[in-house]
């Protein structure tokens, strides 16, 4: 089997790798990884479960956070500003609250909601009976009342 | 450079750099850490030999990690991620010398000078004697100083190849050159490192003269 003839570029090649594997690298100083560690972590990506979670968690904690200062804040400037106008404004936040948690009601939505609940008691036997039964008695409650005010109406 | 289980390691390397660099896009902060304690010396190495500034060089380097992770949702894991990586750190390393106005010109043609036996120059492989081990040592600090007279573009293909062991082409891509223009770079920066070596009166051609 004949040997393969050393092709002097490799002999170069090996000879400069090998030397050269002896020449010092350069380093940095000691604390350096640490330092790029701390530099570049904000850079990181995350994970998109992570980010959700981070934001769910900072909702949590700025809404439990205002829930706790908010009263403090109030009994503060009760004692510390005209109490009067603490109260007004403590009932102008009530109103601000109620306003703000009903914006999103529709009245077609109530509406709709209340159809679908005489629908659904109407589409059954037993659901169609006390509905009957619910409208004469308001029938009979309607009519004993017609009788009843006329003479009440005289009295007075 | 070219031995089979040198190639296999290599790749082996290539593969878990790949994932691990998958792995932190996805959001791992342990493939990061690992990313950053993996790569930050040869990236240093690489740029502080290009800007000769320690300081300057650990500033580039950051600086190199963050443009990575920044662009890493465009990292391609086909690409070997080393290459990807030296690529950022040498443009930032060669932006900042553009801004120190470190002339960066093609070389000339008449860099070649008087030829050299680059093989006569350099030890015997073959001897293991503690001789050649003292003279291989004081060879290599002599290298050390000369790759710093070097101009950059030799610098860097010589750190590239030789300390991080890139293959010709994958420095081309690090470098953004033609592959031919890289061989005749390392070349000439081997032929200038040689005759740093004979000048300093080492070298096995200035021992016992040429060999057969």
């Amino acid at each position: 089997m004949p040997s393969r003839v050393p092709d002097p570029g490799d002999r170069v090649e090996r000879a400069w790798q090998s030397l050269m594997a002896e020449v010092p690298r350069q380093r940095p100083s000691a604390d350096f990884t640490a330092r790029l560690l701390a530099a570049t972590r904000a850079e990181w990506p995350q994970r998109a479960g992570m980010r959700a979670e981070v934001a769910v968690t900072a909702g949590v904690v700025a809404g439990a956070a205002a829930l706790t200062l908010g009263p403090v804040l109030v009994i503060a400037a009760l004692f510390v500003f005209d109490t009067g106008a603490a109260v007004e404004a403590v009932a102008r936040s009530f109103v601000w609250l109620v306003g703000w948690l009903t914006a999103g009601v529709s009245i077609w939505e109530v509406f709709g909601r209340v159809g679908r609940i005489v629908a659904t008691a109407m589409t059954s036997p037993a659901g169609t009976v006390v509905l009957i039964g619910g409208i004469f008695t308001a029938w009979l409650a309607l009519a004993g009342l017609s009788r009843v005010m006329p003479i009440e109406q005289g009295d007075v | 450079m070219s031995d089979p289980s040198h190639r296999g390691r290599r790749a082996l390397d290539a593969e878990r750099d790949a994932d691990l660099a998958v792995a932190a896009r996805q959001g791992s902060g342990d493939a990061c850490t690992l990313l950053v304690r993996r790569f930050e010396r040869p990236v240093y190495n690489l740029i502080a030999r290009l800007v000769q500034d320690p300081g300057r060089a650990e500033e580039l380097a950051q600086d190199t990690f963050l443009k990575m992770f920044r662009a890493l949702g465009q990292y391609d894991p086909s690409l070997r991620f080393s290459s990807w990586l030296f690529r950022i750190a040498h443009n930032t390393a060669v932006d900042a010398l553009r801004q120190r106005q470190v002339p960066l010109a093609a070389p000339r043609a008449d860099e070649d000078g008087e030829p050299i036996d680059l093989l006569a120059t350099l030890p015997d492989l073959a001897q293991d004697s503690p001789e050649a081990g003292a003279m291989r040592r004081q060879m290599a600090q002599v290298l050390d100083r000369a790759i710093d007279t070097l101009r950059p573009e030799y610098r860097a293909v010589v750190v590239l190849r030789h300390h991080e062991e890139l293959e010709y082409e994958e420095i081309a891509e690090v470098m953004g050159l033609p592959l031919g223009t890289v061989k005749t770079y390392l070349h000439r920066a081997r032929r200038q490192l040689a005759t740093h070596l004979r000048d300093a009166g080492l070298g096995a051609e200035t021992r016992s003269g040429p060999r057969p």
